[in-house]
C-alpha cells in the first residue's frame, strides 16, 4: 500500500486562488444566495452570500460580522473585586468569511481552511463579476 | 621591602585586565542594547507595514478583475509593494523569508521593466506570491511576540 500523505494546507489555499482567477475568466459564474437559509444568532449577520456550481459541487462564499466583546482598558485585575461588576465591556464587530460546499439543501459539508483575506479577495471578484462596472461603464459612456 | 613594588606590579596587571574586560563588557551592552531597540522597532511597525501590503495585495486582486482598464493601477500598486517587501527583506530574519521576498522582488522588477499590459499571467503569479508571502509575515510577527 503506498504511504498516505498529509494533505498540505497549502492546497486549500491554492484551490481558493484557483476558482477566484476562474471567476475572473468568467468560467466560474456566481449567483447571490438566499440570506434566509443561513441561521444566524442575535450577534450576527450576512453581509454578503453567493453560490455557484462547478465540477458537480455546489459552492458558497459567506461573508458575515459577528458581535465581539472586550473588557475596557480600565477593568480587570486593576480593580478591586467589589468594582469589577460594573466592568464596562465594549462591542465591536468582526468579520469572518468562508468558503465552503453545501450539499443541495443548502447545508455546508465542508469549509475550505484558509485565511479569511484568501476567501476575502475571492468574494471581491465575485462582487465585481456580479455588479460588473465595467459593463456599466460602457453602456454610460456609449450613451454621448 | 621588595614585595610591595611586587604587589603593585601584580595589582596593575589585574587592573589592566578588568580595563580590558570592562571595555569588552561594553560593547556587548552596546550591541545587545541596539539589538533589543531594533527589535522594538521591527515589532512596533511590523503590524502597520503589513496592513499596508495587505491592503495593496487586495487592490492589485481588486483592479485585475477589469486588467485592460487598471494595468496602470496595478503597476503603481505594485511599484508600492516592492517598497513595503524592500523594508521586510532589510529586517526580518530567517534564510528561508529572505529568498522569498528575493524572488517576488525579482518578479516585481521583470514586470515593471518591461510593458505590464501583455503580462497578465505573471501578474497573477505575483499576486499569489505576494499573498502567501503575507500569511508567512503574519505567523513570523505572531512568533516575535514570544521573542525578547
Amino acid at each position: 500500500m503506498g504511504k498516505v500523505e498529509p494533505e498540505s494546507p497549502d492546497k486549500w489555499v491554492d484551490a481558493v486562488y484557483k476558482i477566484n482567477k476562474l471567476t475572473k475568466e468568467n468560467t466560474i459564474k456566481w449567483a447571490i444566495g438566499d440570506k434566509n437559509k443561513i441561521p444566524l444568532s442575535d450577534d450576527e449577520y450576512i453581509t454578503a452570500l453567493f453560490e455557484t456550481k462547478y465540477k458537480k459541487k455546489k459552492l458558497r462564499l459567506l461573508e458575515k460580522k459577528y458581535k465581539q466583546y472586550k473588557n475596557d482598558p480600565f477593568s480587570s485585575g486593576s480593580l478591586p473585586f467589589l468594582f469589577r461588576q460594573h466592568i464596562v465591556r465594549k462591542e465591536y464587530w468582526e468579520d469572518s468569511s468562508f468558503l465552503e460546499i453545501i450539499d443541495d439543501s443548502g447545508m455546508s459539508l465542508w469549509t475550505f481552511p484558509v485565511p479569511t483575506r484568501v476567501v476575502s479577495d475571492l468574494i471581491e471578484s465575485v462582487k465585481y463579476q456580479i455588479a460588473s462596472p465595467s459593463d456599466f461603464l460602457d453602456d454610460l459612456f456609449e450613451e454621448d | 621591602m621588595q614585595v610591595f613594588p611586587s604587589i603593585l606590579n601584580k595589582l596593575s596587571v589585574f587592573s589592566d585586565i578588568a580595563t580590558i574586560i570592562g571595555l569588552l563588557l561594553t560593547v556587548y551592552i552596546f550591541v545587545t542594547l541596539r539589538n533589543i531597540k531594533n527589535l522594538y522597532l521591527f515589532k512596533a511597525r511590523m503590524p502597520e507595514q503589513l496592513e499596508k501590503l495587505n491592503k495593496h495585495i487586495s487592490d492589485i486582486n481588486k483592479y485585475y478583475s477589469d486588467f485592460e482598464g487598471s494595468y496602470e493601477i496595478i503597476e503603481v500598486e505594485l511599484a508600492k509593494s516592492e517598497v513595503l517587501l524592500e523594508w521586510f527583506r532589510n529586517r526580518i530574519k530567517g534564510v528561508s523569508n529572505k529568498t522569498d521576498i528575493k524572488n517576488l522582488l525579482t518578479k516585481i522588477s521583470n514586470i515593471r521593466s518591461n510593458n505590464i499590459k501583455g503580462q497578465k499571467n505573471r501578474v497573477w503569479e505575483v499576486y499569489v506570491n505576494m499573498s502567501k508571502l503575507s500569511e508567512a509575515l503574519e505567523s513570523y510577527r505572531k512568533d516575535q511576540k514570544w521573542e525578547r
